[in-house]
């Protein structure tokens, strides 16, 4: 175990735990909004700055998403310069993004009425990235990605662009998203995954086998299913969550169904 | 307006700082990374500011809130107040932005760059005020020109734009940064495998913990693509590569080594006709003769040498300028510019007894690595105990190469010490690790024969006193300290000479002393239409700065060709300029906490790996190669210089 301090008080937390965990594991809290636990830190809301101290260590400001702890070290989560640059970087946010409930939320939290700043050239989310890393880094399908105009070559990051070949339709950067830039809209059996309100990629949705409800792309059930091993694909069922829950309790419970009811 | 010239640079205020130039142009200000300089005190600081903010908004990556948008609101509040709609209070909006980018920012462009608007309203802050309350005094009119650099790229001979392709790898997006290597190198492969990797060196990561391993990055992303599309690479998905018909003029290219072939891709690119004059059976150069298999592959050497040969430029192997052919043989065949990239083949003479005995198994290392990469195994001498003499990399490259051709045992004689060697730390713990001996300050003294053959090689003990011009130490014989080192072989490897036999009699072409070729700025020789680079113009030197010659050669020969005259490229103005500006400061500190260090690369193991020419390294996976670039500091640093419009001035 390693001891460090956080805002005066000793932690113990253990080897490889970042300081945003080692913090949130005590209850201590530090805004976020690019980082979630399934994905890991990426560094680029900077909302989780920390002043850091310690042995060996320039006192500095860093964010706490990727910095690991270590013996000694002292950490500071709500001094007045992190406070005041906090709440810049929610005006920043707040003046060059387009309104949202979560943003709405963390300036309310900090105390942050309005902005002082009017940027002419506004971004069309806050680029967090959420949803370019679930879909590579989880759902495998690399569909979403940084993009730039052409005309300055080192910008990476100016908004989200979707290769619709490579969509697999699943919602996932829907769910994930923090400002609901991307939205899934699906009627009856079309799903229309919308990008900064516009239609990015289009999917015929396939019907449950046992209720008919449609509830999930051909496209990522294959995709699923790729990645099953012989014996896992026996157990492949096209049901939707709801008939799903049902059929594996029924299984549970002994009373296994002779068959699907949509199949005969 | 300031009111005073003054110099604040790297934390340094400087009181009477001489006025910096950009080639001929006096320049009027600079403010950047590192501070601010002001030369022309009518400059209107608003205005210095506000093109500065706006130049780094532009080269904000726009990852990170902070740099992305704040700077953003910064250059949008220092026009506000430059056009005269200024209030108090924007003043504090900007210090209070600064301070926010500054700390906050992911990377250097933003934790750097708004650092000197912090200086400037602590000490000039009047001047601010002025404009707020007063408008904008009216002034020369200037122009601002800013420049992108980091450590590593300007320690690059070519300047590659290093924090890019490995942000590229860092993102999964090999392919792109293949490209970005590509758009001034055409041999990512080569300089991935043997760069001695200046980068590395003035790496901030260094300041940290451990310096990124730019090399092997580079050699990932070559190896990935050449895994997946071998020798197509160019076909489907880079048409633009694709050489359009070769209508321009011809082009004549003398020794197909690191800097002809890059001369002859970018000209090709361009659709120059390029023909190459190549004296040695095989193309490449020291990359392909100098360098053993076990650290850079022949294939990897034959398939970047085929994709420059796939936009349609022709090599004439066998053909050596003197013995074969003339610059006026070139010229009446037709040739509009003509570019001698020949190496340094020769190597420098040991100058002790018994070297002219003519004894079979003393070598020159060049050779003796030539003649093995040439497949030439009658011409290698045969035996069991080698000793190289010598401390560089072909020293260590020949006694290496001994346990592969069939040698039980391999010595380095160096006169100095395992500190002074100036071959590659990795190289000098490779060859220890295979079982190379070294005898550190020693000396040769005498090769020493039987029978017209080599039997040993007499030595004396050296120390070091005081240090020479070159700053090593310098070493000084030991009196009575002889002793001698029984061998079969003896090879020297010292250093080499140009091969410039054939060059006395180029008509027009003058060369130094040394025999080493004299060309202007722009690579040009004393010969229109006739340049040169690489080693015959530098003498023996590394790969990158053939390379970075061959590209620069081939921008004066499209300017000569297009224009009739040569003119030193912007960037070359740029690369001095910046020179001066100190872009990596060793005493920095900086303020991170050390991270897990480096992602080590696997090796083949010593005791298997001598037995053949087996790559030694293996390179980095896809995932090991991710974690490594995510260690990048990404250290761009901006300048943005202003000199005013007047012509006098230009």
């Amino acid at each position: 175990m390693i001891t460090l301090s956080i805002n005066g008080i000793p932690i113990q937390a253990s080897e490889g735990m970042t300081v945003l965990e080692a913090a949130r594991q005590e209850g201590i809290e530090i805004p976020t909004l690019c980082y979630l636990k399934a994905l890991g830190p990426f560094g680029v809301c900077r909302l989780c700055i920390v002043e850091a101290n310690g042995p060996g260590l320039i006192p500095a400001i860093l964010p706490s998403c990727n910095l690991k702890v270590f013996e000694g070290l002292v950490i500071t989560t709500d001094s007045a310069v992190i406070h005041e640059i906090r709440m810049t970087m929610i005006e920043l946010l707040l003046a060059s993004t387009p309104l949202s409930e979560s943003l709405r939320g963390l300036a309310i939290k900090f105390g942050v009425e309005a902005s002082r700043f009017m940027p002419a050239k506004k971004d069309p989310c806050i680029l967090c990235g959420l949803c370019v890393r679930v879909c590579r880094d989880r759902i495998g399908a690399s569909a979403l990605s940084f993009a730039s105009s052409d005309s300055n070559r080192h910008v990476v990051a100016e908004e989200i662009r979707m290769d619709k070949d490579a969509c697999l339709g699943c919602g996932t950067c829907a769910n994930i998203c923090p400002v609901q830039a991307i939205k899934l809209e699906d009627m009856e059996s079309d799903r229309k995954i919308v990008l900064y309100g516009k239609v990015a990629s289009r999917f015929e949705l396939v019907k449950c086998d046992i209720c008919g409800m449609p509830h999930m792309t051909q496209e990522f059930i294959d995709s699923v299913v790729s990645r099953l091993n012989k014996e896992q694909k026996k157990g492949v069922r096209n049901l939707c969550p709801e008939c799903a829950r049902h059929y594996y309790a029924e299984a549970m419970t002994g009373q296994f169904p002779a068959d699907i009811r949509g199949n005969r | 307006m300031m009111g005073k010239t003054f110099s604040y640079w790297n934390s340094k205020e400087i009181e009477s700082a001489l006025p910096l130039k950009y080639g001929d142009r006096e320049v009027a200000a600079i403010i950047g990374w590192g501070g601010i300089q002001v030369f022309d005190t009518r400059l209107d600081i608003v205005e210095l500011c506000y093109q500065y903010a706006q130049a780094v908004q532009n080269n904000s990556c726009g990852q990170c809130i902070p740099c992305r948008t704040g700077m953003r609101v910064l250059a949008d509040l220092f026009a506000k107040i430059r056009d005269g709609r200024g209030e108090e209070r924007d003043l504090d909006y900007i210090k209070g932005l600064s301070i926010t980018i500054s700390k906050a920012s992911m990377c250097e462009i933003g934790q750097s760059s708004p650092r000197v608007f912090l200086y400037l309203l602590e000490n000039f802050r009047d001047a601010f005020e002025a404009t707020v309350k007063g408008g904008r005094g009216s002034g020369p009119e200037y122009s601002f020109h800013s420049l992108l650099t980091a450590p590593c790229m300007q320690a690059c001979p070519i300047h590659l734009d290093i924090p890019k392709y490995i942000e590229e790898i860092k993102a999964g997006r090999f392919r792109e940064s293949l490209d970005c290597i590509k758009s001034r190198l055409p041999f990512p492969g080569i300089v991935g495998r043997v760069c001695v990797r200046p980068c590395e060196s003035n790496c901030r990561r260094g300041l940290v913990d451990e310096s990124l391993q730019i090399r092997h990055l580079k050699r990932f992303v070559a190896d990935y693509a050449l895994e997946r599309t071998p020798n197509t690479r160019l076909a489907a998905d880079h048409p633009e590569q694709l050489a359009s018909p070769l209508s321009l003029p011809k082009v004549a290219i003398i020794g197909a080594g690191p800097s002809g072939l890059t001369c002859a891709s970018f000209l090709a690119k361009k659709s120059y006709e390029v023909t190459i004059f190549e004296m040695l059976p095989e193309s490449g150069g020291m990359a392909a003769v100098g360098i053993p298999d076990y650290r850079l592959p022949r294939y990897i050497v034959r398939e970047e040498v085929a994709e420059i040969e796939q936009l349609g430029v022709k090599t004439l192997h066998g053909k050596a300028l003197g013995p074969h052919f003339t610059l006026d043989d070139l010229e009446s065949a037709g040739y509009k510019a003509v570019f001698i990239g020949m190496g340094c083949h020769c190597h420098k003479s040991l100058d002790i007894e018994g070297e002219d005995c003519g004894y079979y198994g003393y070598v020159p290392g060049v050779y003796f690595l030539r003649n093995i990469n040439l497949g030439l195994m009658d011409e290698v001498p045969k035996g069991k105990k080698m000793v190289v003499v010598g401390g560089g990399n072909v020293a260590i490259d020949c006694a290496r190469t001994a346990f592969r051709v069939g040698f039980d045992e391999s010595h380095i004689v160096y006169r100095r010490s395992r500190r002074e060697m100036p071959a590659d730390s990795v190289e000098i713990d490779d060859a220890e690790a295979e079982g190379v001996k070294y005898h550190f300050l020693t000396a040769p003294k005498r090769i020493m024969g039987e029978n017209k053959k080599v039997t040993g090689l007499e030595c004396v003990r050296m120390e070091l006193v005081e240090p020479d011009a070159s700053g090593r130490r310098r070493p000084v014989e030991v009196p009575g300290s002889e002793f001698v080192i029984e061998a079969d072989v003896i090879v020297a490897a010292i250093g080499q000479e140009g091969d410039f036999n054939c060059m006395c009699n180029l008509p027009g072409v003058e060369v130094t002393k040394k025999g080493a070729i004299i060309v202007d700025e722009n690579l040009m020789t004393t010969r229109n239409g006739v340049f040169a680079g690489g080693d015959c113009v530098t003498g023996p030197d590394v790969l990158i700065k053939a390379c970075a010659h061959g590209r620069l050669v081939s921008m004066a020969i499209d300017k000569f060709l297009t224009k009739g005259k040569t003119e030193t490229p912007g960037e070359v103005l740029d690369e001095k300029f910046l020179a001066g500006l100190k872009v990596y400061d060793p005493a920095e500190s900086i303020a991170l906490p050390e991270g897990p260090g480096r992602v080590a690369v696997t090796h083949e193991h010593p005791s298997e790996r001598i037995n053949d020419f087996r790559e030694v390294d293996k390179g980095y996976t896809a995932d090991e190669a991710v974690s490594e670039a995510s260690r990048c500091l990404r250290c761009y640093r901006l300048v943005m210089y202003a000199c005013t419009d007047d012509p006098s001035n230009a």
